[in-house]
């Protein structure tokens, strides 16, 4: 049972991180954020 | 629009002033080095021109004043032509959304071009805003023997001067204080003697601007007038054009016919500006009389030479493949050798089920197989940021635009589709420098055709297991070249796609190609680190974040649903292949005992398979290696055969179960695989990718690689892992990839299915984020939608045609 409850806490997760990267892609689309694919664009502090 | 930081710190009860600074100057004079000195951001800094494509923002402090740094591209003029010189424009007026209006300027001037530099220097000055010149690359120019006297200078221009060196931190205390200081107590506004007709037209046309200020919804400048009048274009001049209307537009060509009084009135500007900076620099620069060539002169002369130039740009390519291969291997199987031993640890200290499955098949197979190629991504990065850091970069960028020009592209185009082959993002948005839309539209279509590093693990994986560790000549690494051509295949379909689009649909002027070539530089330690530390830090971050999620849901797909059926099945056929062993088994021998003798035999193959675990390759002495410990395995395995035949009897019969059970437990993982769900969407997909030389397992795991290349590695990984139930110690994804099988049992892999899969991965789109950034330049869905079904196609049949050719072949 613990077993079941964790693989589908896991692969839900999974599944809600993919699609919020599918928003941000649009997002970035529309200019709205940046990609941060390769990190050449975004300065970041020290 | 990107910040470092906006956060402001109240220390007691102190005020705090906070002033918008702009940093302006030419491309290459080091802004983004000084905005990084001054902000400690990290932004990408390089020695060729055009690393900054739009304002960064960030933020520094200095006693009780806050300073807001806005790094604006570089820009040899202030005239409104390609995008990013706009940018630069805009923000000094103070008119981009999101970016506060500068209440002062750092001009970034370089001391070795302190003539041309001084250009754009005179626009910005006429502006009037509070500014302080920062003198750069004064080593480089006495380096020269050019020296600048930079009290005369500042007095000349009425602005402070303070003379910096950002990477080595100095100058920038008292380019701050000089800032703070200039913001309360301005200068004198910069007052070039124009011809008066040229002075009488900006004066009537900022008259003129200043009656239409009210449905402008500002008050226009006098310079902005006079940018107005040279240009008579750009946004500016649409948006007056729209409040002011057909009488507006009429007077204004009016105004600029009077003042032009039949000259050019760009030609004017440059004169009144040339002429003013040659008299200043007769007064502030003195440069010693240097007879014959500068050594940097001699270098370019062989880097950029037709024939010399290009013989060393493939050397210096060749090498860095080589070294890729040569350099990577201990390294890469530390982190495999790791992985491995994770996932034996892990899937030991587990029990059978679902959640191993998920954590060895799906996690570690997935992500740690895309990770062991971390070693070669630094390796490349590590040579590009030296190359970037030396100036070699705009040396190779000038060799290529020869070629290039010929296929109707700008020269400006170079410098995007270099950077392209780190990553396209970065060459996408590097475009927009280029001033023609049609040139920039081809440049941004043709980005992704160069091979970024993503598609690096799948040409390493499948050339390590398919390619022949050989030397050519020696020296040459077959495997390294073989990595080198692929390199060139995307850059090789992008000639004729230019072609097309530069003669069809995108047709316009070549423009001539002013490209700088910066003065050589050591690179610099930290500069390269950090490079290696971004590019090597995003790869794992994509490896712990979207590969990882790709994984788990590929896992999941892949193993669900589980049909009882199938196990009771294969519960049988053990069951029955155990039952008759244990019949066969030889219960007595009056001479040694049976356990024993079975270990002895064990023990045997042990040695041998360790002997022979670390030689891989064709080459002569690892076959022989090989050979000789075979010979003495079977010697060894004769000898104790002979004292102990009745075990030697068992020991065949146990060693025939084990493979029993290791074809039922495959066969087992196999069927379950068929009928999940991934086996049954692959099952609908394959006539499609089978004269591919694909199955369909190959077919998913290219599909599901949509959102970033990279992930086709952790898919297979996943997927044979799942496909196959292995006892022993875990293989290598390269092994699993050799020794992969179709249900008929004969390999699935061969060289011409390794070629056709690194052939479609060279040319497909399969990187979702660069699809929405080419949106988000182009404005428009259409580009990327193009892209993406003409790069899919064009690699569809590319692989079939190499996959057909290479199998007729033998391959």
């Amino acid at each position: 049972m613990l077993e079941a409850v964790t693989i589908i806490a896991i692969v839900t997760a999974a599944a809600a991180f993919a699609a919020w990267r599918v928003w941000q892609t649009l997002r970035v689309a529309r200019g709205q954020a940046d990609c941060n694919a390769c990190g050449a664009c975004k300065p970041e502090h020290k | 629009m990107t910040e470092a930081s906006t956060s402001t710190r109240h220390e007691g009860h102190a005020r705090h002033d906070r002033h918008a600074i702009a940093l302006m100057g030419n491309p290459n004079t080091g802004k983004s080095s000084l905005f990084n000195a001054l902000t400690g951001a990290r932004q990408k800094i390089a020695n060729f021109p055009g690393v900054t494509v739009e304002a960064k923002i960030g933020t520094t402090r200095f006693e009780n004043s806050e300073f807001t740094i806005i790094d604006l591209p570089g820009t040899y003029s202030l005239a409104a032509r390609s995008p990013d010189e706009r940018v630069a424009t805009d923000a000094l007026l103070g008119r981009i959304e999101g970016t506060p209006k500068p209440d002062g300027v750092v001009i970034v001037l370089d001391a070795s071009s302190l003539d041309r530099n001084l250009y754009i220097g005179t626009q910005v000055l006429e502006f009037g805003l509070p500014a302080v010149v920062a003198l750069t690359m004064l080593d480089v120019a006495e380096s020269r023997g050019i020296k600048i006297d930079t009290e005369k200078l500042s007095k000349t221009l009425g602005v402070p001067v303070v003379v910096v060196n950002a990477p080595k931190g100095k100058g920038i205390d008292e380019l701050k204080g000089t800032l703070h200081r200039a913001l309360h107590h301005p200068g004198k506004k910069l007052e070039l003697s124009y011809p008066d007709d040229f002075k009488r037209g900006v004066d009537t046309l900022h008259a003129e601007l200043l009656d239409l200020g009210v449905k402008l919804g500002f008050t226009p400048t006098r310079p902005e007038a006079l940018r107005l009048l040279v240009d008579g274009a750009g946004p500016f001049f649409d948006e007056c054009e729209e409040v002011g209307g057909e009488e507006w537009t009429r007077k204004f060509f009016e105004i600029r016919e009077r003042a032009a009084a039949g000259r050019s009135l760009s030609m004017l500007e440059a004169q009144t500006r040339y002429g003013a900076i040659g008299q200043w620099m007769r007064e502030v620069k003195q440069a010693e009389a240097r007879e014959g060539r500068t050594r940097t002169d001699v270098v370019d002369g062989i880097l950029t030479h037709k024939l010399w130039g290009s013989l060393v740009f493939i050397v210096v390519m060749g090498l860095i493949f080589q070294s890729i291969y040569s350099w990577s291997g201990p390294l890469m199987d530390t982190i495999d050798g790791g992985f491995g031993a994770l996932g034996d640890w892990v899937g030991g200290m587990m029990g059978e089920g679902a959640l191993k499955s998920l954590v060895v098949d799906g996690v570690i197979a997935g992500v740690g197989g895309v990770l062991i190629f971390l070693p070669q991504i630094l390796i490349l990065f590590l040579f590009i940021a030296i190359l970037e850091d030396l100036g070699y970069m705009s040396r190779a960028a000038f060799l290529m635009d020869r070629l290039m020009s010929r296929f109707g592209l700008s020269g400006k185009a170079f410098i995007p589709l270099l950077s392209s082959f780190a990553c396209n993002i970065p060459g996408i948005m590097g475009a927009r420098v280029i001033e023609d839309r049609n040139t920039r539209l081809t440049t941004i279509f043709l980005a992704p055709f160069m091979s970024c590093s993503a598609r690096l693990p799948v040409y390493t994986l499948f050339i390590a297991a398919f390619v022949p560790q050989i030397k050519l000549l020696g020296f040459l690494e077959l495997q390294g070249l073989v990595l080198f051509a692929m390199y060139w295949v995307g850059v090789l379909f992008a000639i004729p796609t230019a072609l097309v689009l530069k003669k069809g649909i995108l047709k316009s002027k070549v423009t001539p190609f002013l490209l700088e070539l910066p003065s050589y530089k050591m690179p610099r330690p930290k500069a390269v680190g950090r490079v290696l530390w971004e590019r090597g830090g995003s790869f794992v971050r994509r490896a712990g974040t979207i590969i990882l999620a790709v994984s788990v849901l590929v896992w999941a797909a892949g193993y669900f649903p589980r049909g009882a059926e199938i196990d009771d099945k294969h519960d049988a056929a053990i069951a029955a292949a155990e039952g008759a062993y244990s019949e066969a088994v030889v219960s007595f021998d009056p001479e040694a005992d049976i356990e024993s003798a079975l270990a002895q035999f064990k023990a045997i193959d042990d040695a041998h398979e360790e002997r022979t675990a670390g030689l891989e390759g064709e080459e002569p002495e690892v076959e022989a290696a090989t050979a000789e410990s075979d010979k003495q395995r079977e010697a060894e395995i004769a000898e104790l055969a002979a004292k102990h035949p009745a075990a030697f009897t068992d020991y065949e019969n146990w060693l025939k179960l084990e493979e029993q059970r290791s074809e039922i437990e495959n066969r087992r993982a196999g069927e379950h695989l068929e009928n999940s769900i991934l086996g049954r969407m692959g099952h609908v997909i394959e006539p499609a990718v089978e004269p591919l030389g694909w199955d369909w397992r190959i077919g998913m795991a290219a599909i599901a690689s949509f959102p970033a290349r990279e992930v086709i590695v952790a898919t297979l990984g996943t997927i044979f892992n799942l496909g196959s139930e292995e006892d022993e110690e875990s293989q290598t994804l390269r092994e699993v990839v050799q020794n992969a099988t179709r249900p008929d049992g004969s390999k699935l892999f061969s060289l011409a299915t390794g070629l056709s899969i690194m052939v479609f991965f060279a040319l497909c789109a399969q990187c979702a984020a660069t699809l929405a950034v080419m949106r988000r330049e182009t404005n428009s869905w259409k580009w990327p939608l193009a892209s993406f079904a003409y790069m899919t196609g064009l690699a569809y049949v590319a692989a079939l045609v190499t996959f057909q050719v290479a199998h007729a072949l033998g391959g």
